[in-house]
């Protein structure tokens, strides 16, 4: 009796509210909570949230070595945030998201925060300027439709400070909106200036900065003219792990003509066969389904120091995607690996370890021609051997 | 006996053939067989060395398997003969034991042979 009230209670509970993510919101300033009131709506639908200022001492981050909270939401200010810029670090590294929202007149801790994830916020008090794309003449408040990644169609109004990327080329930073080709910033007058940018971790963690307030603030968001309302669902589905999340498994190799899966070992020139399920996740159905890659691009690489074969796997059937070949002619102890790194996207590293062995001494061809000499001479060894024995042992 | 000599014993050519009467006037009949033994596995090693270096050793393991059945019948054969010789002998034991120690390297070399010959 009381294991079926147990088990009526889970039920009912885990639909409820019980059950989602919890997200901390800190600010410094609580005219926030209006000015950005649609976008707390939007946030509260599917998380719980609790706001916090940044100086109070009534939030923990951790507790007792377990993080309380899954995702986190700054707004940056100019004093600096009690938690160390160290245990924010560990909080992405444990593979939950951040959203930092800055501006001009941040502190330099939020600079230094923001520069851990290679993403960098121009000058102190400076702020983007187009004359060309912005709104109603106010050559502060800037229009681009340069987006990436995420799913916006209609043009995003910024006012604030741009962000820029690090200069060398990594696959983990992102520019999730850019600035158009007019705008620019700083008594540099910098072009290609990001406005929202991100960063997501090798453990998949998702790090989202953007350099202003305003653009997620209700003035842009009840705009309909504007994409920012999608803009910030999108940010928050992206940013805190709801869209575009990879998962693969059920990785099968084997021998072409056999059934048994991941065999002990391989023989040289062998036909192979690779299969792996790659699911996304589909937020709107809360379910996994089949992940549909636009461009052929998920490779398969074959390596034993150096790939051997560096081939697209073929789409099958559902969430399949597979690959027969030929294992090269040579052995050793060979590697299948996927590094598939397309932007946005969770990073999918996988390696899977064989050995390739060379021919048994009896599985070499028989009954060559090339070797015909060697099979006369072997048995004619053996003739005359016989023919000297009669004749040693006859003799008087 | 006194034979005479038509040519000069102190040249390669002299050498030769006072060698080659000596030889096939001194040496009892068996070790002339064994010679003639020795020779045959001689020339097919030869013979399979000139082949393998005009066409390569592609099979490898028949290669090694032809090489080593001639080359291995050779030696085995050398060794009962200086067995044999009462003046090259080099162990103690007597010419029965000899030659069934012959026997058992002959059959172990051919099993060898036949196992690698693919």
């Amino acid at each position: 009796m009381i294991n079926f009230l147990i088990l009526i209670l889970g039920v009912v509970l885990a639909g409820t509210p019980y059950n989602q993510k919890k997200v901390l919101v800190l600010s410094d300033n609580p005219a926030v909570y209006v000015s950005h009131s649609q976008f707390f709506n939007l946030l509260s639908k599917q998380y719980r949230v609790d706001y916090k200022n940044i100086q109070s001492n009534t939030f923990n981050l951790q507790l007792f070595g377990e993080w309380q909270y899954d995702h986190l939401i700054l707004f940056s200010s100019t004093v600096d945030l009690k938690v160390s810029i160290q245990e924010l670090l560990d909080f992405y590294d444990s593979g939950r998201n951040i959203l930092l929202l800055g501006s001009t007149d941040q502190s330099k801790y939020f600079r230094k925060f923001l520069n851990s994830f290679g993403l960098d916020m121009h000058e102190y008090g400076s702020s983007v300027v187009d004359y060309f794309n912005n709104i109603r003449g106010n050559q502060n408040v800037v229009t681009t439709s340069n987006v990436n990644i995420l799913n916006v169609d209609k043009p995003i109004a910024y006012q604030g400070a741009g962000l820029s990327m690090t200069p060398y080329e990594t696959f983990q930073v992102f520019g999730l909106v850019r600035g158009s080709e007019t705008a620019f910033s700083g008594p540099n007058l910098s072009h290609n200036i990001i406005y929202v940018g991100a960063t997501q971790g090798r453990n998949n963690a998702r790090f989202v900065a953007t350099g202003s307030w305003e653009i997620l603030s209700d003035e842009f968001l009840n705009n309909s003219n504007l994409g920012n309302q999608m803009l910030a669902e999108e940010i928050i589905r992206w940013g805190f792990g709801q869209s575009k999340i990879l998962k693969a498994e059920n990785l099968i190799h084997r021998r072409l003509d056999s059934d048994d899966i991941k065999p002990y070992n391989y023989r040289l020139r062998e036909d192979c066969y690779f299969s792996i399920d790659i699911y996304e996740w589909d937020y709107q159905n809360d379910q996994w389904i089949p992940y549909v890659s636009t461009d052929n691009d998920v490779l398969l690489e074959f390596v034993m120091l150096d790939p051997y074969y560096r081939v697209p796997l073929k789409k099958g059937q559902g969430p399949k995607y597979e690959l027969s070949f030929k294992i090269p002619d040579v052995y050793g102890v060979f590697q299948f690996k996927i590094n598939y790194l397309k932007p946005g996207y969770t990073f999918l590293k996988i390696a899977e370890k064989i050995t390739v062995r060379p021919f048994r001494h009896d599985e070499y061809g028989r009954y060559l021609v090339q070797a015909l000499p060697y099979y006369f001479s072997s048995f004619g060894t053996m003739a005359g051997f016989v023919v000297f024995l009669i004749a040693f042992l006859l003799n008087k | 006996m006194s034979e005479t000599k038509f040519v000069d014993e102190n040249s390669l050519i002299g050498i030769a053939a006072s060698f080659w009467q000596q030889y096939s006037t001194k040496t009892p009949q068996k070790l002339k067989i064994m010679d003639a033994f020795s020779l045959y596995c001689f020339v097919l090693l030869i013979i399979q060395l000139f082949y393998c270096g005009l066409v390569g050793d592609f099979p490898r393991n028949s290669f090694l398997s032809g090489i080593f059945a001639s080359g291995g019948a050779l030696t085995i054969n050398i060794c009962l003969r200086k067995q044999l010789n009462s003046e090259t002998r080099y162990m103690s034991i007597s010419n029965e034991r000899a030659f069934w120690e012959y026997l058992a390297a002959m059959i172990v070399l051919f099993l060898t042979v036949i196992n690698f010959l693919g």
